[in-house]
C-alpha cells in the first residue's frame, strides 16, 4: 500500500466544524480524553456567536483563521503552526509547494492537519496522504466517514480563494481552573466584541451582542438567507448546550458561577425551543411570517438572559477584566 | 423543427382573424417567401390545418375553428417555464451535465426538442409566478426598461419604487434580483416572492457603470482527476456524455472532478473490466460495495 494515513480518524458532526475538526485530530493522537463540549469552550468556539446582516451560512465560521483559531489552539496548551493566505497571491505556488510537505511530515509524525475542507466552506481534517496517487486523504464532518480526496496541486486552491492549515505539535500541561478563567474572560471578550472581521470597519457581520441585534433585524425584515438562518440556528442551539454543560463544570470549581450556569440553563432550554421551530431538516422548514415572529420572541427573551449571564461573569472576573482592558468593556455593568 | 415558433405565430394571426399569408410570415421572421411557403405547405399537409385562403382579405383562415397545433407546441407560459428551468439547471451546478441540460431546456423554450430519456437530474419545484417573473425582469434587464415594483420588505412594510434591474441570480436557494431604486436613489437586493406587483414600462434607463459587477475569476483552475480504466467499447459511450477522457484500445483515461460522478457510473455500468488506477478510487468503490454487502447480510 502506497498510501500512509492516520488510524481513528472519526470527524463527526456534534460541535462547530473547528472543534468537530480539532477533537478528531486530538482524540487520534491520544492526547485529549475529555468531552467535546470542554474543547469547544476552552477553546472559545462555543463563545463565538457571529451573525451576518442577512444570516448567510457563512456566518457561523466568520473569524480571522490566522489569528483566532492560532490562540484557540494554543489556549489549552498546544504548539500550533498555522499558515493561511490567498490563492491569488503571486506567491501562492511557493507556499503550496511548502505546505504538501509540511503536510506529509506531519502526517509522517502521527498527527493530522486541521485545514479547510476541500468540499465545504468549513473545517476538515488531512489524515493521510499517498504520492503514487498524488493526493491527500481528507474528512470533514458532512461528509461523515467518507474520504474525500485532494490533489496535492490542488492545495488551497477552493472557491472561497484561502487557504488554510495549522500544524499541530507537542503540548504543556494547563491547570484546570486557569483554563476555566481564560475562557470566561473570551465569553466577555466575544460578547462585547461588535464586529469580528478585518477591517473592523466591515460591519457586515457582527458578534456577541450586536449579533443578536442582527438577527432579530434580519428576522424581523424578513430578508434573511433561509438555508443560513436554519443552519446558523441550528448551529448555535449546539452552542448553547454547550455553554451550559461548561458552565455546570465550572460551578464544580468556582461557586460564585452556578448562577451563570442557571441563566444559561435556561438559554439552552430556549434554543431547544429554536431547534423544535425549525424541524429536523431544512426541506422540512417553512420560513413564513409565523414561524420569525415566533424566533424574534425567543431570541429576543435569550438575549435578555445572555446579558445578565455576562454581567455575572463580568462581576465574578471584574480583577482581571479591569487590568486586561482599562476602560474598554463596561465591566461593571454601569 | 426549427419551424415551430413561426407555424405558432401563424396560428395565433389567424385565430385574431389577421389572415397571415406566406409573404407576411416571410416579413415577420426575416425568411425567404420559398421558405415561408414551406411552412404554409407544413402546415397544411403535415399538420393537416383545414386551411383556407380567403381572396378578398388575401390570407388564410381555418375552416374548422376548433383545429388545434398538436401537443408538441408549447404556449407562451410553458415556453417561459422552461426558460426559468434553463436557468435553474445552469445555477444548479457548474458541471457540463447540468449544463449540457439548461442549454436543452433554452433550446425546447425556444424550438427544440430533444429526449430526455436515461439521464437522472435534480427536479426543482418552479411556480408560473417565478418564471413569468424572471422572464419579464430578464426581458426590462436585456432591453433596459424601466420596472414599477412593489415589493414586501419584511415587517417595515411595502415599498414601491421605479426600478432598473441589474442582474438576476439565484444564491443558496433563493431568486434575488440586483436593483437600482429611484425612490432610494441606490442599490437594492429583493427577493423574487417578496415582490408582490411588478409593471414593464416602456421608459428605458441608463447603465451605470459603476453598479456593474466585475466577475470573480480565479487566476489558478483546479486540476482534475485521472482514472485508467480497462472497458469494452460500449463504456465508451457511456463516458461519452458525461466525461472527457483519451482512449488508446480498450483502455481509457478519464478526467473527472468530482469523483461521486464516476462512481456512480462504475457502481451501475457493466461495460468495464478494470479500474487500473488510482487506488484511492479503487478502495472508495470496494468500501461502497462492501457497505451494500454488509447492508444485505452477505460474506464477501
Amino acid at each position: 500500500m502506497s498510501a500512509i494515513t492516520i488510524p481513528n480518524i472519526h470527524v463527526t458532526k456534534n460541535s462547530n466544524s473547528f472543534t468537530d475538526s480539532l477533537y478528531a485530530i486530538l482524540s487520534a493522537k491520544g492526547v485529549y480524553s475529555d468531552e467535546k463540549f470542554m474543547l469547544s469552550a476552552l477553546t472559545g468556539m462555543a463563545f463565538k456567536f457571529v451573525i451576518h446582516k442577512r444570516i448567510i451560512p457563512s456566518s457561523i465560521d466568520m473569524m480571522s483563521w490566522e489569528v483566532d483559531t492560532k490562540l484557540a489552539i494554543e489556549r489549552i496548551g498546544f504548539y500550533n503552526e498555522n499558515y493561511c493566505g490567498f490563492t491569488n497571491d503571486p506567491t501562492f505556488p511557493l507556499y503550496q509547494r511548502a505546505a504538501i510537505e509540511k503536510i506529509k511530515r506531519s502526517i509522517d509524525k502521527g498527527t493530522a492537519i486541521l485545514t479547510r475542507s476541500p468540499k465545504t466552506i468549513q473545517f476538515g481534517v488531512i489524515y493521510g496522504y499517498d504520492d503514487v496517487d498524488g493526493i491527500f486523504y481528507c474528512q470533514d464532518r458532512s461528509h461523515e466517514g467518507e474520504m474525500i480526496p485532494l490533489l496535492y496541486q490542488n492545495f488551497g486552491i477552493l472557491d472561497t480563494a484561502c487557504w488554510y492549515y495549522a500544524i499541530i505539535g507537542d503540548h504543556v500541561q494547563m491547570n484546570k481552573r486557569n483554563l476555566f478563567i481564560e475562557a470566561m474572560i473570551l465569553a466577555v471578550d466575544e460578547w462585547e466584541t461588535l464586529y469580528p472581521c478585518y477591517p473592523q470597519t466591515n460591519k457586515e457581520y457582527a458578534s456577541g451582542r450586536l449579533a443578536y441585534q442582527y438577527l432579530i433585524d434580519a428576522l424581523k425584515k424578513e430578508d434573511f438567507h433561509t438555508f443560513g438562518a436554519f443552519h446558523c440556528l441550528k448551529t448555535y442551539c449546539k452552542s448553547q448546550q454547550e455553554r451550559a454543560l461548561f458552565f455546570k463544570e465550572v460551578s464544580n470549581e468556582f461557586s460564585e458561577v452556578e448562577r451563570v450556569y442557571e441563566i444559561y440553563q435556561k438559554v439552552a432550554e430556549l434554543y431547544q425551543l429554536v431547534e423544535q421551530e425549525l424541524k429536523a431538516t431544512y426541506e422540512e422548514t417553512v420560513f413564513n411570517s409565523k414561524l420569525t415572529r415566533n424566533l424574534v420572541g425567543i431570541v429576543e427573551e435569550a438575549l435578555v438572559l445572555e446579558e445578565q449571564a455576562m454581567d455575572f461573569i463580568k462581576r465574578c472576573n471584574e480583577e482581571i477584566l479591569h487590568n486586561r482592558f482599562i476602560n474598554y468593556y463596561d465591566v461593571n455593568g454601569q | 423543427m426549427s419551424n415551430l415558433h413561426r407555424l405558432q405565430w401563424f396560428d395565433q394571426e389567424i385565430r385574431m382573424n389577421r389572415f397571415p399569408n406566406a409573404n407576411a410570415l416571410a416579413n415577420q421572421f426575416e425568411i425567404s417567401l420559398r421558405q415561408a411557403q414551406r411552412d404554409v405547405e407544413y402546415l397544411r399537409n403535415s399538420l393537416n390545418a383545414p386551411l383556407a385562403y380567403d381572396a378578398k382579405n388575401r390570407g388564410y383562415g381555418y375552416e374548422d375553428p376548433a383545429f388545434t397545433l398538436p401537443n408538441v407546441y408549447i404556449t407562451e407560459e410553458e415556453k417561459r417555464l422552461l426558460k426559468y428551468l434553463a436557468y435553474r439547471y445552469k445555477e444548479f451546478s457548474k458541471t457540463d451535465k447540468m449544463n449540457r441540460l439548461a442549454q436543452l431546456f433554452n433550446r425546447i423554450g425556444s424550438d427544440e426538442i430533444e429526449e430526455l430519456e436515461g439521464i437522472t437530474v435534480p427536479h426543482f419545484s418552479v411556480d408560473f409566478r417565478s418564471s413569468n417573473l424572471y422572464y419579464e425582469l430578464k426581458k426590462s434587464m436585456k432591453m433596459k426598461r424601466k420596472v414599477k415594483i412593489t415589493f414586501q420588505q419584511g415587517m417595515f412594510g411595502i415599498l414601491a419604487s421605479i426600478a432598473h434591474v441589474y442582474y438576476i441570480y439565484r444564491k443558496h436557494e433563493v431568486d434575488y434580483i440586483d436593483v437600482f431604486l429611484e425612490e432610494k436613489d441606490g442599490l437594492d437586493t429583493i427577493r423574487f416572492e417578496s415582490v408582490i406587483e411588478y409593471e414593464v414600462l416602456n421608459e428605458t434607463f441608463e447603465i451605470q457603470p459603476q453598479l456593474i459587477k466585475q466577475p470573480y475569476e480565479m487566476k489558478i483552475k483546479k486540476q482534475p482527476f485521472l482514472a485508467e480504466v480497462k472497458g469494452n467499447s460500449l463504456f465508451e459511450e457511456e463516458l461519452d456524455s458525461f466525461f472527457s477522457f483519451e482512449k488508446n484500445e480498450d483502455h481509457y483515461k478519464i478526467e473527472y472532478n468530482d469523483e461521486e460522478e464516476l462512481l456512480q457510473l462504475l457502481m451501475k455500468s457493466m461495460n468495464w473490466e478494470k479500474v487500473l488506477s488510482p487506488n484511492w478510487l479503487k478502495n472508495k468503490l470496494y468500501q461502497r460495495l462492501q457497505n451494500i454487502m454488509e447492508k444485505l447480510n452477505m460474506e464477501k
